[in-house]
């Protein structure tokens, strides 16, 4: 084969480069301005869930204007409604939270110290560190950042609920634009692959993003439902800590639930109660696993488990909860990548 | 500054003109109504290429077909030298077509997953082409599906007639080797007859 001349070759480098730069300069922008990071996840989620329906109203031929506003202030309207009537209630149960947290702290204690008992007794020279001052002391710790934060949480909350909208809109409205943009800086020789590529992610996240959604919605929903009827205490407060829980595939269900159970420990339920507490969660899981997953979640991320939870313990070391909300998504698109670069360059080129 | 704002804003509309004319007058766009144009000139990718500068290689997974706004495109195909030698043996590269202005190519991959590219494409001047994918398709069919049943119709009627006339030439070259054959046998038993 002929040698390419070296214009083209310079040519295709700096395409590369200025490829990356925008790309680097992008997520370090998103990564670093505060906000920035959340308001942007949001963004996307909202988009993913609104653009089937620009699609629907654009083939019943609405000019993609329309399309675009009419779902798009329809769920900002649902949204701020949902805000507005779910903040004073969940604000009181933090409130009662807050008044009773001394009694679940020193609960929590108690039950750690009454298992470090047990504990050295049955094995009595391994253990010379006090979990139970420990896990107290962090749980002090832990309350009064929470509190101490707590304005700052709100101003970040405002922030993230202005810019999150804003950042949907542009996305809707010039998103095919700027990626077009986008793709036009790429090299001749690999931009059928980029465009490819990003088709891909574009269809891979937008199921997971609307599976995912879908899926924690009605599992918090239920829960919500289950623990109003048992008039079990915070049941608004834990559907919605179960919720954004069960964005976390695999072990969010399980920490979703863990709240509930200390409270109903310390609370010293009747088992009745707990038994009956568990079921709700039981449930949940259950309509979750039958119904839920083989209908919204069948085209998800074809991860491992073991993946599933190597990326999770990173995200959650890197990102905290966010982290462990975007990891998934993540690694899939990072795997989809790699893959069809081998596909491109290594597997049907030999 | 006013007069090369107006320029440029001139200089875009009269692109796009050219761009919207280019599509009209293809054999894939030619059933839309300007209307419906405009919307394909959206989803559209005008890339630029120098002159021996590879638009696809054989045997490359592709993924849409090119028309040509400028410039021209020379379509060849990689074959071995001889025939009969091992695959060790050299290949060559044999020019198909030299396609100019207008012309457009790689269609199949529209309808193809994960279709291979049949031939080399290489820009044998300056050129610029208009490229349109199977994911702008996919767009267009999800949210315009009356302008994607056009485009799709029109698609398998350029992938029909060329499937007929390479069948013709297939059925055409099988009668040339009829003859050929025919000819060798006459010659060897002339031969025959001749030697006894």
């Amino acid at each position: 084969m002929k040698a390419l001349p070296t214009l083209i070759k310079r040519e295709r480098l700096f395409r590369l480069a200025a490829v990356l730069f925008t790309l680097v300069l992008l997520s370090t922008v998103v990564l670093i301005v505060e906000n920035m990071l959340i308001s942007f996840v949001l963004a996307f989620g909202a988009t993913y869930l609104i653009a089937p329906i620009v699609r629907y109203l654009e083939r019943m031929g609405m000019s993609r204007n329309s399309a675009i506003l009419i779902p798009y202030f329809t769920l900002l309207a649902l949204t701020t409604a949902l805000v507005f009537i779910t903040i004073p209630l969940v604000v009181e149960q933090i409130r009662e939270l807050r008044l009773e947290m001394p009694k679940y702290v020193e609960g929590v204690t108690f039950l750690i110290q009454k298992w470090e008992n047990q504990l050295k007794d049955f094995i009595p020279y391994v253990f010379k560190y006090d979990i139970g001052e420990n896990i107290a002391r962090l749980a002090e710790n832990g309350v009064t950042g929470f509190l101490q934060s707590a304005p700052k949480f709100a101003q970040q909350f405002l922030t993230v609920c202005l810019l999150g909208p804003i950042f949907c809109y542009f996305m809707l409205k010039d998103g095919r634009k700027i990626s077009r943009n986008l793709l036009s800086l790429f090299p001749n020789n690999v931009f059928e692959m980029a465009l490819s590529l990003s088709h891909k992610i574009n269809v891979q996240l937008g199921d997971f993003i609307r599976a995912r959604l879908v899926e924690a919605f009605i599992v918090g929903i239920v829960v919500w439902i289950g623990l109003t009827i048992l008039q079990f205490p915070y049941a608004l407060f834990l559907a919605i800590f179960a919720t954004v829980m069960n964005l976390i595939p695999y072990v969010g269900p399980f920490i979703g639930a863990i709240p509930a159970f200390i409270i109903a420990i310390i609370n010293q339920e009747p088992s009745l109660n707990v038994l009956l507490m568990s079921m709700v969660y039981f449930i949940a899981q259950l309509v979750d696993i039958v119904f839920i997953i083989p209908l919204v979640v069948a085209r998800t991320v074809n991860l491992h488990p073991v993946t599933v939870i190597v990326v999770f313990i990173i995200g959650a070391n890197v990102m905290g909860v966010l982290g462990m909300i975007i990891s998934v998504p993540v690694a899939s698109v990072l795997k989809l990548i790699f893959y069809t670069i081998y596909d491109q360059l290594i597997k049907f080129r030999a | 500054m006013i007069n090369l704002l107006w320029e440029n804003i001139f200089k875009k509309e009269e692109k796009s003109q050219k761009i919207s004319n280019l599509l009209h007058q293809n054999k894939i766009f030619s059933s839309l109504t300007k209307k419906e144009i405009r919307i394909v000139e959206e989803l559209i990718h005008e890339r630029h290429y120098r002159a021996g500068e590879t638009v696809f290689r054989q045997s490359e997974i592709g993924i849409g077909m090119y028309i040509i706004a400028k410039g021209a495109v020379d379509i060849s195909v990689v074959e071995l030298e001889d025939v009969t030698a091992s695959a060790n043996d050299k290949f060559s590269e044999v020019l198909i077509i030299k396609l100019k202005k207008g012309d457009f190519f790689g269609e199949l991959s529209l309808v193809e997953d994960h279709g291979k590219r049949t031939a080399h494409a290489t820009a044998s001047e300056d050129s610029v082409l208009i490229g349109f994918f199977k994911p702008d398709l996919n767009v267009i069919l999800q949210s315009h599906p009356s302008i994607g049943a056009k485009i799709t119709m029109s698609l398998a009627e350029v992938v029909g007639k060329r499937l007929k006339s390479t069948t013709e030439k297939i059925s055409q070259l099988r009668n040339e080797m009829k003859m050929i054959t025919e000819l060798h046998r006459g010659n060897e038993s002339t031969t025959n007859t001749n030697k006894a």
